[in-house]
């Protein structure tokens, strides 16, 4: 809603007193029944916060105004702040007095910082926590020029904390974090984990940042929390020693499977169960442990499965964890993953007697005798749970040549699995496991290739989406291409791939596109852009009817509908047509870069 | 005539508003006993008649007690509490609260109350709504609106002094229920801008921890375990609350009860309950956070912080509450009366009465309504059962919205709308509300679409429309229906089944009380002073049978005497 109609339903002419817009509000909600005029309710309710935003923006323009028209007071520096008398605050907003640290951008600590709130704190060098003793418990207080960095009384310390504040707990345990990592960290890999002494201090810390949460009110409560939690999300998985004392004070198990659940302790939600659930499986006792350790060790050319490990344990550890916990699959081996995860060994039956494999198999038993010579203890139930190894053996190998062959139609021959899982682990686990469901599935290769081409298409559009600027331009080129080929087989398979992001396998994509596609996979691959999509918030864009007007000449379908499936509305053929014409048009257009890229985005 | 109810967890009150040439004002009505406060709870004596209120309390830790409290924490669920040979449902005991309520006004004005505006807790959930809605109606009220508790405390809070009010928070911790509401007020209007709570915590929890934490060193020889289980729990809980509320006056309290004669007691300090009691503070932060950051208002913002709730008198929650908001909180209302004399004054706005210029009240539904819907994951598994909202919580209410779906099969030939409310992702963790079936013209997955609309009215009625677009069809389901439709037919002889009991004549209720109470002490006391306590209650049963005013009169105070005596002196 605009002001100017927020002003016409409260009628009421344009003011910036509140009062005097909550009581046309009172009045004209007084002379309605709210009952009986639902939207008519809605739309008081909406004209009268459109009109109190509207007032309140216009009031703090004016106090700007007002704000900088006063002579600015001197800047305290840090010598004139041991002048200054105390005012009894217990500590405030001493200047920053190194100018490397200030002008360092640390991110997280400045959202936690800048936020605004009662704890407002000052950006100081503290190293470690052992400078911190010296940090200005008592110094005296400079209020900067800035209104909103109001000295604040940080709430019921007990005094330890007063020695090191709250907010001196608070740098060091993001320093620990972020900040003091070991040289050879590389660029967008995860955190290397806390070395021992540092998980004391980062323990310590957090116990009085978790002690000062406690003791202070509900607002300044939340910003921790909020603070700590997207501390520790952006440190994971160096954080994970962190996250069950965290987890404990701020409750947030409670938030799991909640709508509102925040992204942050979602993320850390699910960590924990999965970190809950490694500890337990380290238990030898623990039901699962030995499937555990077969999964985790690392697999290499010509590795078979465990011995002394029943199947039904590998698989329902598998299994579960894919479901319950799937981040934790990185713990595993792929390799030995791939050797374990199939289904029915009844399948591969046939050329069971063939003398290569009568010679591995008598090979394994003599190994298997040797090894039940050496592990006396070792229960002849055991017998039970051998698998003959060689059927998974053939199967491994089936499943490398699949990835491998997909791998090929993706990125074409210079890039191997290995290649693949250096670049981008996580793509490469994408890789396997899909290979294991489209397995179970029964799914042949040619399927099981589709579907990881059309997963790895959905990443490209998502980080170019999310990275703009050529990339994206590119991107929605080789998009509109393969819409097209889409819309060769029919409509609803070009809306298809439009909702749904799956090209009908069925399309006929010309070698020519399939070779600049795979020319961009492999750029960004390089680039390590295809890892998984980030979360966009979605766009808007308006289309200028220059843009419009091209559509319409070049699809042919009248104006009415184009528009129409410009909102999304009308027969998947208009939409599909539309969608296609309006790619390419916007990537012919010349107009303003911003305003193109605005409607890339959106398509 | 329109009385307002405030039906509680431990205790209840009844107001009315009565007209006066300066303007008018709500009252509390005294009950028979000339407490303005009821307790909640109901007993059945062995000959089947029912007695409610102090004296059904006197009876909990009986032999054969047969009494029931604390029954609102089982509104909207199917159990049953068994009294004497009948089992009860929640909502008919409070129906039988509500009756006596009644009573009491009819007593004090001289007329029958019909209709009322009852209080529920705001978190409470749509069937604990409907469960109150039908207990007002097995009570013969018709129930004009039920409003929510804390919004009924900010009525009376704000309507003390009619100032303009910055947003203040009602942090209402009753006896089984905990709400936080944050509430507006100008130009006459009172709007409600969220409301969080927790349904299952309350005054009763601490008793409980209290209990927990006292009993091992109470009764090192077991005794409590030699007794009927439900009989001891009933003597540690009264216990606890006795000692609970000697802890809010200083820094520690006796916690004793008498089991055959023999008293148990230890000592209880400020300091080991707070300790017990830690983790139930804790559980209170979450809906003030909750709150706060859907109304979007800084604590600091508040103007007050008003309590209600006879829970708020503690004084380790009151500490709590200066901490969580850095300040000391509003105690200008009565944490026991303000809700039942708020429920008065929206009576009286629903009655349109003089003295009451115009107030509106906007409140809003606390709870997020969607339905289920399915959704096809990265890796192309249907995952089923998810939630998706339609009305977010702490949405002003009136309100109407809608949500599109579409079909997730090929040729699927009708779609099932599940209604469900909560804050779960999936729908296992939510109310489940009702349900509707709609056919669908069979067409590729995906194609078809359907329109969800959910109107959500001021008391609490969904009314859930369904349109197809592609045929057109439109259906229609009002979810209050749904479930009255089926409980329609037996209410009215749940109802005749309600008032055929046989309840004990209002005018006698002093006299209950005092019997129950020296049953009681029949019971806790051994030897000489169980004869002499069972011959003064012969000679009341007699005074009482002679039917002679006088003689009733002079036995009861002679009675009272001397339980008054036994128990403050209870013998070693």
């Amino acid at each position: 809603m605009t002001p100017a109609q927020a002003w016409q339903v409260l009628d009421l002419a344009e003011t910036r007193d509140a009062s005097a817009i909550r009581r046309a509000y009172a009045a004209r909600l007084k002379a309605m029944d709210i009952d009986r005029d639902v939207e008519g309710y809605a739309r008081l309710r909406q004209a009268r916060d459109t009109a109190l935003n509207w007032a309140r923006r216009a009031a703090s323009v004016e106090d700007d105004k007002a704000e900088t028209a006063l002579p600015t007071p001197p800047e305290p520096n840090g010598p004139a702040n041991q002048d200054t008398p105390p005012t009894g605050w217990l500590y405030g907003a001493p200047s920053v007095e190194d100018p490397q640290v200030s002008g360092k951008a640390e991110p997280g600590l400045t959202t936690r910082l800048s936020a605004g709130g009662p704890e407002e704190a000052p950006r100081l060098d503290v190293t470690g926590g052992v400078a911190a003793a010296q940090a200005p418990a008592e110094r005296a207080i400079a209020v900067g020029p800035d209104p909103f960095a109001r000295p604040v009384l940080l709430g019921l310390e007990s005094p330890p904390d007063a020695v090191m504040p709250a907010w001196a707990h608070e740098q060091a345990l993001y320093r620990l974090l972020l900040t003091d990592l070991p040289d050879d960290t590389p660029q967008g890999a995860d955190l290397p984990p806390l070395e021992g002494w540092q998980e004391a201090m980062a323990l310590g810390h957090l116990k009085a940042v978790l002690r000062h949460a406690e003791s202070v009110s509900v607002s300044a409560f939340d910003e921790i929390e909020n603070w700590l939690a997207n501390l520790l999300w952006d440190a994971w998985p160096r954080s994970a020693p962190l996250l069950e004392p965290a987890a404990a004070v701020f409750g947030w198990e409670q938030e799991r499977g909640q709508i509102s659940e925040r992204p942050a302790i979602a993320f850390l939600n699910a960590r924990l169960r999965g970190l809950r659930f490694c500890e337990k499986v380290q238990d030898p006792a623990h039901p699962l442990h030995k499937a555990w350790k077969e999964l985790t060790t690392p697999a290499h050319q010509g590795s078979r499965r465990g011995w002394f490990v029943k199947r039904a344990d590998v698989e329902q550890l598998l299994d579960g964890v894919r479901r319950h916990f799937p981040e934790i699959e990185r713990h595993f081996d792929p390799w030995r993953v791939a050797l374990w995860d199939r289904k029915g060994e009844d399948s591969g039956g046939q050329g069971w007697f063939s003398k290569g494999r009568l010679a591995i198999f008598a090979l394994i038993f003599i190994v298997q005798i040797i090894r039940m010579a050496m592990d006396a203890g070792g229960s002849s139930d055991r017998h039970d749970a051998f698998v003959p190894p060689a059927l998974s053996a053939s199967e491994a190998a089936q499943d490398r040549e699949a990835i491998g062959s997909a791998i090929r139609q993706v990125f074409g021959p210079e890039i191997t699995f290995e290649g693949l899982q250096s670049l981008q682990p996580d793509l490469a686990a994408l890789f396997s496991a899909n290979r294991t469901i489209a397995r179970s599935a029964g799914e042949d290769d040619a399927a099981y290739a589709a579907k990881v081409h059309d997963l790895v298409r959905e990443r490209m559009l998502a980080t170019a989406l999310a990275e703009k600027g050529q990339l994206l331009a590119d991107v929605q080129r080789l998009r509109g291409r393969l819409l097209e080929a889409a819309r060769k087989l029919g409509p609803a398979q070009c809306m298809a791939f439009i909702r749904t992001r799956r090209l009908d396998p069925r399309a006929q994509v010309t070698p020519a596109i399939l070779a600049a596609e795979r020319k961009l996979a492999v750029k960004m691959l390089d680039a390590r852009l295809l890892g998984p999509p980030p979360r966009l918030p979605p766009a808007r864009a308006s289309i200028p009817g220059e843009l419009v007007d091209r559509v319409i000449a070049t699809t042919g379908i009248p104006d009415k509908r184009v528009r129409a499936a410009m909102g999304g509305k009308g027969p998947d053929a208009d939409q599909c047509a539309v969608t296609i014409a309006l790619i390419e048009q916007t990537l012919a257009w010349k107009g303003p870069a911003a305003e193109r890229e605005a409607i890339l985005s959106v398509l | 005539m329109l009385i307002g109810i405030d039906l509680g967890t431990t205790n209840s009150a009844v107001a009315l508003w009565r007209n006066s040439d300066t303007g008018g004002e709500a009252q509390l009505v005294p009950n028979a006993l000339g407490a303005l406060l009821t307790p909640s709870a109901v007993s059945v004596l062995p000959d089947g008649t029912t007695l409610v209120g102090a004296a059904a309390l006197e009876r909990m830790a009986m032999k054969d007690g047969a009494t029931a409290t604390s029954f609102k924490r089982l509104m909207g669920t199917d159990r049953k509490l068994r009294l004497g040979r009948k089992p009860f449902s929640a909502e008919e005991l409070s129906a039988l609260v509500l009756m006596s309520l009644c009573n009491d006004v009819e007593a004090h004005t001289g007329t029958r109350p019909t209709e009322a505006v009852i209080t529920v807790p705001a978190y409470f959930n749509d069937r604990q709504r409907k469960a109150t809605r039908r207990a007002g109606e097995l009570a013969g009220l018709a129930v004009r609106r039920l409003i929510n508790e804390p919004t009924a405390a900010a009525l009376a809070f704000g309507l003390a002094d009619k100032a303009e009010r910055e947003p203040f928070l009602v942090f209402d911790l009753g006896g089984g229920t905990f709400d936080v509401s944050i509430v507006e007020m100008f130009e006459g209007i009172v709007e409600v801008r969220a409301s969080a709570g927790d349904n299952r915590l309350g005054g009763d929890d601490f008793n409980l921890a209290l209990a927990t934490a006292v009993r091992g060193r109470l009764d090192p020889d077991g005794l409590l375990s030699k007794i009927d289980e439900r009989r001891a729990e009933a003597l540690l809980l009264q216990a606890a609350e006795r000692a609970k509320r000697g802890l809010s006056e200083a820094q520690e309290a006796e916690f004793a009860l008498t089991i055959d004669g023999q008293r148990l007691s230890a000592t209880v300090t400020s300091a080991e309950f707070e300790a017990q009691a830690e983790a139930l503070v804790k559980r209170l932060r979450d809906p003030v956070v909750r709150a706060l950051r859907d109304s979007q208002i800084d604590a600091a913002a508040l103007s007050e912080v008003v309590l209600v709730g006879g829970a708020t008198r503690m004084p380790l929650v009151r500490k709590a509450i200066t901490r969580l908001f850095g300040r000391f909180p509003d105690t200008s209302v009565h944490p026991d009366h303000a809700v039942a004399l708020g429920a008065a004054i929206q009576g009286g706005l629903i009655a349109r009465d003089g003295g009451l210029e115009e107030i509106r009240i906007t409140d809003v539904c606390p709870f997020t309504l969607g339905i289920e819907t399915a959704d096809r994951s990265a890796r192309g598994a249907i995952q089923q059962g998810l939630f998706s909202p339609i009305i977010e919580r702490n949405t002003p209410v009136p309100v109407s919205r809608s949500g599109e779906f579409s079909t997730m099969g090929d040729n699927q030939k009708q779609i099932e709308v599940k209604i469900y409310q909560g804050e779960a992702r999936e729908v296992s963790g939510n109310v489940f509300l009702g349900q509707l079936k709609v056919p669908v013209p069979p067409r590729p997955a995906g194609e078809v679409f359907i329109d969800v609309r959910f109107s959500y009215d001021s008391s609490g009625l969904l009314e859930v429309d369904v349109e197809v677009p592609l045929t057109g069809a439109k259906h229609n389901l009002v979810i209050i229906d749904e479930e009255d439709r089926k409980a329609a037919g037996d209410l009215e002889a749940r109802r005749k089944a309600l008032a055929a009991l046989k309840h004990h004549p209002r005018e006698e209720a002093g006299n209950q009380m005092l019997l129950a109470r020296a049953e009681r002490c029949y019971e806790e006391f051994l030897g000489d002073v169980r004869a002499v306590v069972g011959d003064h209650t012969r000679l009341f049963v007699a005074a009482l049978d002679s039917q002679d005013p006088r003689r009733i009169s002079d036995a009861a105070t002679d009675l009272a005497r001397l339980l008054d005596m036994i128990e403050a002196n209870p013998p070693l």
